[in-house]
């Protein structure tokens, strides 16, 4: 079987189970509370700014869309770090991204189904193939919830483009990541950020695939990236001793939301990091699986 | 078969095929004592005399966070460390009751000719594994305060988890430097409830579900500080012994053996419908 073949028919095992869709769900339903959070917070800034205008006019009510409000890049999930939505999802980013097609590669090795596979396709090219689908999943998994979020927002309150005196509303700061790019053209720098994090995602479901070459529980390779992400998450607290020392963020939990955690993001950690995922993921895996013995 | 000879099969048998999940307790118990002796060096260094003891130490991995204030510059941090201890040990016993659901657990619901008595060995093995797994920590624990020369008391040194945690001066009310045995034993018991309570989800949905819930459950609580989060009851740095608005520990000691009670419950119901045959 041709290589293109082969992914084709991985690609659409993987989008087209019931996990995927599950995964799905799972996130629209935690970004719905950031959405909740958000018609709370316009409810209450309606009922605030009438109050205002009233007492400005005189008892005359002007437009009350007018005033200042809510907008998209600092209401959307990614946009804050402060509802439960946001935290949620963020925390909880690591386990979904492996849930759409991480189980995969375990559970065809105990069923038998990729003997068939490397019989008429190759090692090599039955790995590629599961990498590309597990990749593909894992990153659309996760950053489908955030566009339709994105886009849920987008139609409840209007897209201003942010100002930098309310830096600290917003969050993103002179020494931020692409800080410039946020104040100048923010919907570029959304864009730029879900690539960002559907790369790591991505990269962090073939995680997955790595831990199924030596251990056979289904589940427990689908859990493994968000043990390893957390324990990764602890480990940063022996980096970060100094108080005093303005650290650049290596903890994947925080890298993937553009506001969350105490320290900046820098493109050198995110593309070492990404390199470090590539050579354990792809490199040692594909080495791995060309010498490894399958029967 | 008798209840307990399943019991002691199932203790016996996840100790020979599941014995690295000793190891999850082994790993924290190192990282944190290395953690904590950096830190108190860290302190000396400045000049400050500081020692720590016992109760320090289950304060640093039980201890949790202190209440989290949405506000602008506020943003949430993950409580990390609480976070692996008790996720952790829901992840060290989650995979086997189903596992043997789908294997050798049918032969042994034909041969006892009752599910109730294999879902309740389950429940009970649940418990002990859970229990060995925060006594590993907490023995792990004593060793280091012997190796290191810290006091084997249950005293703790609010200063040290200021410095840690970044706690803001006036959150902790003065009730003592004593850590009570009580405050101590609540989240071990939350730990066991919140375990019941994803091996009863399991038979519902598939594990990796259970544990998603599980986790929601845990950072839900860490983000709200309410009665009806269960997890509150887990920190102790949310404790009403500890600070004026915190969680009652009576409440939740009976909140939590009634999500035992009604876990135990709930898998009983389901394991006398669930055709076992058909389960994948």
């Amino acid at each position: 079987m041709r290589l293109k073949k082969l992914v084709k028919l991985e690609i659409h095992k993987a989008f087209y189970n019931k996990f995927f869709i599950m995964t799905i769900l799972i996130g629209c339903a935690i970004t719905m509370l950031g959405i909740f959070n958000l018609m709370c917070q316009m409810k209450e800034n309606d009922a605030l700014l009438l109050l205002l205008l009233k007492e400005q006019n005189n008892g005359v009510i002007f437009n009350p869309a007018a005033g200042p409000r809510a907008d998209l890049y600092h209401s959307w999930i990614f946009g804050e770090p402060f509802s439960l939505g946001a935290v949620l999802y963020t925390f909880l980013f690591p386990v979904l991204l492996s849930i759409p097609y991480g189980w995969s590669y375990c559970e065809e090795r105990s069923t038998g189904y990729i003997r068939n596979m490397v019989v008429k396709s190759g090692k090599r090219e039955f790995f590629v193939a599961k990498y590309i689908a597990t990749f593909l999943a894992g990153g659309v998994g996760v950053i489908l919830p955030l566009i339709v979020n994105f886009v849920m927002v987008a139609m409840m309150v209007p897209a201003r483009k942010p100002m930098v005196r309310y830096e600290t509303i917003y969050g993103v700061f002179g020494g931020s990541f692409l800080s410039e790019l946020f104040y100048s053209h923010p919907l570029v720098y959304v864009c730029v950020y879900l690539f960002v994090d559907f790369v790591f995602a991505g990269l962090l479901a073939t995680l997955s695939i790595m831990v199924a070459m030596k251990i056979r529980w289904k589940w427990v390779c689908v859990l493994s990236p968000f043990l390893i992400c957390m324990l990764l998450d602890y480990l940063t607290r022996f980096v970060y001793v100094d108080s005093n020392v303005v650290y650049k963020q290596i903890s994947l939990m925080y890298i993937i939301h553009p506001i969350m955690g105490g320290y900046p993001v820098s493109w050198s950690v995110i593309l070492l990091e990404i390199s470090i995922l590539f050579g354990i993921t792809f490199i040692m895996g594909f080495t791995r699986e060309s010498k490894h013995e399958i029967y | 078969m008798r209840y307990i000879k399943l019991l002691h099969l199932d203790l016996k048998r996840t100790m020979r095929e599941n014995i690295e999940n000793l190891l999850y307790p082994l790993v924290l118990g190192a990282l944190f004592g290395a953690e904590m002796w950096r830190a108190l060096c860290c302190i000396q260094e400045s000049g400050v005399h500081q020692t720590i003891a016992l109760g320090d130490m289950i304060l640093y991995a039980y201890g949790g966070m202190e209440e989290y204030l949405p506000i602008p510059g506020n943003s949430f941090e993950f409580p990390t460390i609480w976070f692996l201890v008790l996720g952790l040990s829901a992840f060290s016993v989650l995979n086997w009751p189903v596992r043997d659901l789908e294997g050798t657990g049918q032969f042994v619901m034909v041969q006892t000719n009752k599910k109730s008595r294999w879902w309740l060995s389950k429940c009970a093995w649940n418990v002990c594994a859970t229990l060995s797994f925060h006594m590993i920590l907490f023995l792990i624990f004593c060793m280091l305060c012997v190796t290191r020369g810290y006091a084997l008391s249950l005293d703790f040194h609010m200063e040290f988890h200021r410095f840690l945690f970044g706690l803001p001066p006036e959150y902790i009310d003065e009730r003592g430097t004593e850590l009570s045995l009580l405050a101590y034993f609540v989240p071990i018991l939350f730990s066991i409830a919140l375990n019941m309570l994803q091996m009863a989800m399991s038979l519902f949905l598939k594990p990796i579900y259970s544990y998603i819930l599980v986790l929601s459950i845990l950072l839900s609580s860490a983000y709200l500080l309410r009665p009806y989060m269960i997890g509150n009851y887990g920190m102790i740095l949310r404790q009403d012994w500890l600070i004026s608005n915190g969680v009652s520990i009576h409440t939740g000691i009976l909140i939590l053996l009634a999500i035992m009670i009604g876990s135990t419950l709930a898998g009983l119901w389901k394991i006398y419908h669930l055709d076992i045959l058909k389960k994948e």
